[in-house]
């Protein structure tokens, strides 16, 4: 018996796992995959592609009952959580901040992780290509940057690091590969002589991929800030190692603080008694295992994280096979489930992307009461049904 | 503006302008192809790309039977490498009308298609897609061919024997006098410069744009544009073409094409040649009939629908006008004979299958017309292969991409091995594209445009339809100092709104998860601004 089930493991289903934990509750998260947190940038946008402000789009939370108070709250409680985690991130809701992206484009976040800072409107840039990591092109990212930021004097240079490999490599790739201390060491020295060749002063920003280390990130930066300046992640195509480090922070505390992870396992089947669901179903049909619970947690994504799915008839609920509504919404309303992040559709998005600020808001709504009194009539009921 | 001559003027830049262009190249005759977007604009690149045997037609349209035939041997010897020789089934399922199957192989036998009846668990094993419930099936010499490197390559080569091609160049004018054609203006679409072409004729190739180009000469003309809907399966799940044993109807053909298959089609009439819209209903239709050949139809995952219209002549308003029931052959029409006009010829109808056919008749007509003597050359000279295995062995790339590029880089080879050494990057994983073949595509001048290059390169035909790789095109083309950054933004803009456009109309299940993740990517992670600014 588990106080709370969560279905799904992306970042709405593990920060619900550690504040239920923080609470003293028995948790699981059953999860089939990873969740999208992978494929995300490690922001946390107020609105998805929009540049609206909290003022401006408050309205919109109400419409999903989140309150301006609310998202206050759950974001001081999420900053507290990232610094015990050792990943410390900034911003605010109420001043959104101008950050650059993989393509150049600078777009508008309200949370960022420390190994981003803001794009400032003046000042010397050096953007910093590294051979061999396709997604990332450094003149490209200066030309849309320019475009955005014409008072930036920005020049670019690009690093020998993965030459003739004759794959694609990615953002982690490189991450990974600086985590090693040896590896970093000629990275930054060939970087020193890039610049000396192209006559590049020193800049006040220079601006990398989303590759400066996977666990010794905190090494990586500090060791490009002393050998040269300040630096700043631009995550763009996934994977970014932004968004990685963020899972698996956030992972490896849940599991340390003791929330059961059944992973690679599909809910199929969900009980439902007087309006109270008490256990799910997991494994497969002959022979399945069930996992009872007081309150499930469904955040499982929306049509990208698969919790959802259109189907030519309309939307169906991959989750829990509930009738939903074309929202997302169940049909009958069960008490001791609680849908958040993008399980549901939100008032602002044609992507399904609830965002991350949404998705923090949403999971901190979520009431951890004593279900005591309730349960006991449930399981009186249950008797008289098996007898 | 500048001013020149030429002998002929193609107008059309599809499989049978350039199959004329070409005839016209190889007879010696002075040529220029005038196409108003890019190569294959119009059906040429939005059919099935059956090399038909000439079974489809051969109850019901013996001419355009035979025509198929004919031409379905000669191109695999003349176009080897745009054609795979896959071999096809007809398949009567139980619905089918029983009478039909003798009908059919009786048409077959006068015709002289070689036809062989198939015992079913022969059939059920090489194809395990197929309907259980098939009752009898044919085998029949059928095959895929490549449309794109078919228009290509004819195109190439024609340019090789001395033709001149201009793409994104709209017909604006054709003027007469005395009743004989003079020049024709046209304009580029990018810069807007006009120019003026005089010539002694113009061959009017122009397909669903045909008529509107006879109005240009003030020919009264009528083309049925009948658009079908075609949908790419995300795996290639027949290694022959299948078609459905019955008089043609809507979707009951399945095309393999390289790592995919090719299902369809509809038939719907539509006033403008442009209309290559979309409709759910009509997919959901196509699924559903689909199904009798392949059961597991609606479970199989699309990458996305395309469309294109048949340019059908209809000489009498009267004549039947549901599309299916028009002839399939060609019409070649003699505008001195028929309307009075010297100088204007058009091609039009006709099959993919039988471009080079098509084009064969109308060059005679052009030569007959001009007093040239000279006969037509294109049903013995090839046109190169695109093998290529022994000048790329010793090339650095991951084995996938070198092994696609032993049988596609073709005449291209040697600078494609030239640029693989200054960078060997794979920009498209699902169709393991390098930034050398994208290179080697580029036009020396003109815009940087995504859609000219997937023609070319495939670049973006996968699974995630450019998501990944078109950002990647653009981002290394800005750095290369190929594009403007400028130039990638439209090209970009243009692109996802192209791919979304074809996804979004079969978008349940993972297709619709893929479109999501192509928004997510660009709109969320990236912060594309939505709604740039797009093509001329």
């Amino acid at each position: 018996m588990f106080d709370v089930v969560i279905i799904g493991q992306g970042l709405a289903g593990l920060l619900t796992a550690i504040r239920a934990k923080q609470e003293n509750k028995r948790v699981a998260v059953i999860a089939e995959g990873t969740g999208k947190i992978m494929q995300s940038t490690g922001f946390m946008d107020l609105i998805p592609s929009s540049s609206q402000n909290l003022d401006e789009s408050k309205h919109l939370f109400l419409q999903k009952n989140i309150s301006e108070e609310l998202i206050d709250q759950s974001v001081e409680w999420f900053k507290a959580l990232m610094n015990e985690i050792n990943l410390p991130y900034e911003g605010s809701v109420h001043f959104l901040s101008p950050v650059v992206t993989g393509a150049g484009y600078v777009k508008n976040t309200a949370l960022y992780p420390t190994t981003v800072r803001p794009i400032p409107n003046k000042g010397d840039i050096l953007i910093v290509g590294l051979n061999g990591i396709i997604d990332f092109q450094p003149t490209y990212v200066k030309e849309n940057l320019m475009k955005e930021r014409p008072d930036l004097n920005v020049s670019t240079v690009t690093v020998d690091f993965f030459k003739g490999s004759g794959r694609v490599l990615s953002q982690v790739d490189a991450a990974r590969a600086m985590d090693d201390k040896q590896v970093r060491a000629r990275f930054i020295t060939s970087l020193k002589n890039e610049m000396r060749t192209k006559e590049i002063a020193t800049p006040d920003l220079m601006i990398f991929p989303s590759c400066l280390g996977m666990v010794n990130h905190k090494d990586v930066i500090e060791d490009l800030n002393d050998s040269i300046g300040p630096v700043t992640e631009a995550p763009g195509l996934p994977p970014n190692a932004a968004a990685i480090r963020l899972h698996d922070a956030l992972h490896h505390y849940a599991v340390k603080k003791g929330v059961r992870f059944y992973e690679d396992e599909t809910v199929f089947h969900a009980k439902v008694y007087d309006g109270v669901v008490t256990e799910v179903l997991t494994g497969n049909q002959t022979k399945p295992q069930a996992i009872k619970l007081k309150q499930l947690v469904v955040a499982s994504g929306g049509i990208l994280g698969g919790g959802l799915e259109q189907v030519s008839t309309g939307l169906s609920d991959r989750t829990l096979s509930l009738p939903i509504t074309s929202e997302g919404t169940l049909v009958d309303p069960i008490n001791n489930i609680f849908y958040i992040g993008s399980s549901s559709k939100m008032p602002w998005s044609e992507t399904w992307i609830s965002g991350g600020i949404y998705t923090i808001s949403s999971s901190y709504s979520v009431p951890f009461t004593s279900m005591d009194e309730k349960n006991k009539r449930r399981d009186e009921k249950c008797y008289i049904n098996q007898a | 503006m500048e001013i020149f001559e030429t002998e002929v003027a193609v107008i059309g830049g599809g499989m049978t302008g350039v199959g004329v262009l070409r005839d016209l190249a190889l007879r010696g005759v002075n040529a220029v192809l005038i196409e108003q977007f890019d190569l294959g604009h119009g059906t040429s690149t939005r059919n099935h790309g059956l090399l038909h045997s000439g079974g489809r037609y051969a109850v019901k349209d013996k001419e355009a039977a035979v025509e198929s035939y004919q031409e379905n041997l000669i191109l695999k010897k003349t176009v080897p490498g745009s054609i795979e020789e896959t071999g096809g089934l007809f398949v009567k399922v139980p619905d089918d009308p029983d009478d039909y199957v003798e009908k059919w192989v009786n048409a077959c036998n006068t015709i002289g298609i070689p036809i062989e009846e198939v015992p079913l668990q022969i059939a059920f094993a090489e194809e395990p897609y197929l309907n259980r419930k098939a009752e009898v099936v044919y085998r029949i010499p059928d095959g895929a061919v490549d449309p794109f490197t078919m228009l290509v390559d004819v195109t190439a080569d024609a340019v090789e024997k001395g033709a001149r091609v201009l793409t994104y160049h709209e017909v604006t004018h054709i003027e007469t006098t005395n009743a004989q054609v003079s020049y024709i203006t046209v304009k580029d679409r990018y810069t807007g410069e006009e120019k003026q072409i005089h010539t002694k004729l113009v061959v009017n190739a122009a397909g669903p744009w045909s008529a509107n180009i006879a109005k240009l000469a003030n020919v009264p003309m009528k083309i049925i544009n009948n658009k079908g809907m075609l949908t790419v399966l995300n795996n290639r799940i027949n290694k022959q073409v299948i078609n459905r044993l019955r008089m043609p109807g809507d979707a009951d053909i399945f095309v393999p094409a390289h790592n995919v298959t090719i299902f369809g089609t509809t038939g719907i009439n539509v006033e403008h040649p442009d209309d290559t819209s979309l409709q759910r209903e009509e997919f959901e239709h196509m699924i559903m009939k689909g199904k009798d050949l392949i059961p597991t139809l609606p479970q199989i995952r699309m990458i996305r629908a395309f469309s294109g219209s048949r340019p059908l002549f209809q000489e009498t308003e009267s004549s039947d006008a549901s599309g299916r029931n028009v002839t399939r052959g060609m019409a070649l029409l003699d505008h001195e004979q028929r309307d009075g006009l010297k100088g204007f010829i058009t091609i039009t109808s006709g099959k993919l299958t039988t471009f080079r056919y098509m084009a064969e008749k109308t060059v005679d007509l052009v030569c007959e017309k001009l007093g040239i003597t000279s006969n037509c050359q294109t049903a013995e000279v090839a046109v190169p292969h695109r093998e290529a295995k022994q000048a790329l062995e010793n090339i650095n790339l991951t084995p996938v991409a070198k092994k696609k590029l032993f049988s596609w880089a073709g005449v291209n080879a040697s600078s494609i091995k030239a640029n693989l050494l200054k960078d060997n990057s794979i920009v498209c994983e699902c169709e393991s594209v390098t930034w050398a073949e994208i290179e080697s595509a580029l036009p020396e001048k003109g815009q940087f445009n995504l859609g000219d290059i997937r023609r070319r390169t495939r670049l973006g035909m996968g699974p995630c339809q450019g998501t990944f790789c078109y950002r990647r095109a653009a981002a290394m083309a800005v750095e290369k100092g190929v594009a403007t950054s400028d130039e990638a933004e439209i090209a970009l803009q243009n692109g996802v709104e192209k791919r979304s456009k074809g996804m979004r109309v079969i978008a349940t299940g993972s297709a619709n998860k893929q479109l999501e993740l192509m928004d997510g990517i660009n709109y969320v992670s990236l912060g594309m601004k939505k709604g740039g600014e797009t093509y001329v």
